[in-house]
């Protein structure tokens, strides 16, 4: 997960990618809301996951790569590693 | 700890140390005012170093108050860790620093009250409190470095963890 712009936080890069995995691909709005972000933030991320190449379009709704899956695999990894936090993706 | 209440505290001493370092700016600009200014405005530049040390204790309130509204906003403890993981990554050992810095302080503080108390209440002489005031700082402090050095150990052993864990995510 590559930073190109902007200060990334981790934990709602993780968020989105979290509701994409359970929820499948969302438009926008649906995505922004269920994140409990402001439309701006929420475009801003899913611009800068779209440039890493974590999420895609598809069509007018986003959704989760193999690479993004594979980052929150990796993320929930490394929370069980660090704090034995249960994975359950 | 669990990575929540660990956030809570670490943010509550960032915030202590932001609040407190605004504080002895503001101090440091009031004790520059009254030398510079002329007779007639020291009293009330005075008054203002008063109400600026009697903030403090405000602001240290405050500093514990935004740490835990700080917090809100992380859903679960993963997303607490998360924000730990990249706090390490950005501050270092700000937490393990600051934490034993906190400790140190309270040390010194008992100290202090005592040196004062003896001083104070019992009208001993200042070469008496000082000397019995610094040898209970350093046998405070001393036996409780065992705890220190343990904690300090496997709290930096974490933070580099957690800042090869931040790595290994942004690859």
């Amino acid at each position: 997960m590559k930073r190109s712009r902007g200060k990334l936080d981790l934990y709602v890069v993780y968020r989105l990618l979290k509701i994409l995995a359970t929820e499948g691909p969302l438009s926008r709005t649906a995505l922004a809301t269920n994140a409990k972000l402001n439309y701006q933030r929420a475009m801003r991320y899913i611009s800068q996951l779209a440039e890493a190449g974590l999420v895609t379009w598809q069509g007018d709704k986003i959704g989760l790569t193999r690479e993004g899956l594979e980052t929150l695999k990796k993320i929930e990894e490394v929370l069980e590693a660090l704090f034995g936090l249960k994975s359950d993706t | 700890m669990r990575p929540r209440a660990r956030l809570v505290s670490c943010l509550q001493l960032l915030w202590t140390a932001r609040m407190l370092g605004a504080l002895y700016v503001a101090l440091l600009a009031a004790a520059v005012a009254y030398v510079v200014s002329p007779d007639e405005l020291r009293g009330w530049v005075s008054e203002v170093g008063h109400m600026l040390m009697q903030l403090g204790l405000l602001l240290l309130l405050a500093a514990i108050l935004v740490g835990r509204l700080t917090v809100r906003r992380y859903r679960d403890e993963k997303e607490a860790a998360l924000a730990l993981i990249q706090m390490a990554h950005e501050r270092g050992a700000f937490c393990v620093k600051a934490e034993l810095t906190a400790r140190a302080v309270a040390y010194w503080l008992v100290s202090l009250l005592t040196a004062l108390t003896l001083l104070l209440l019992l009208q001993m002489p200042l070469y008496i409190a000082f000397p019995v005031s610094l040898a209970l700082f350093v046998f405070l402090y001393f036996r409780a470095l065992d705890d220190i050095l343990t904690s300090a150990t496997q709290e930096l052993e974490l933070v580099h963890r957690m800042k090869k864990a931040y790595e290994e995510i942004q690859r």
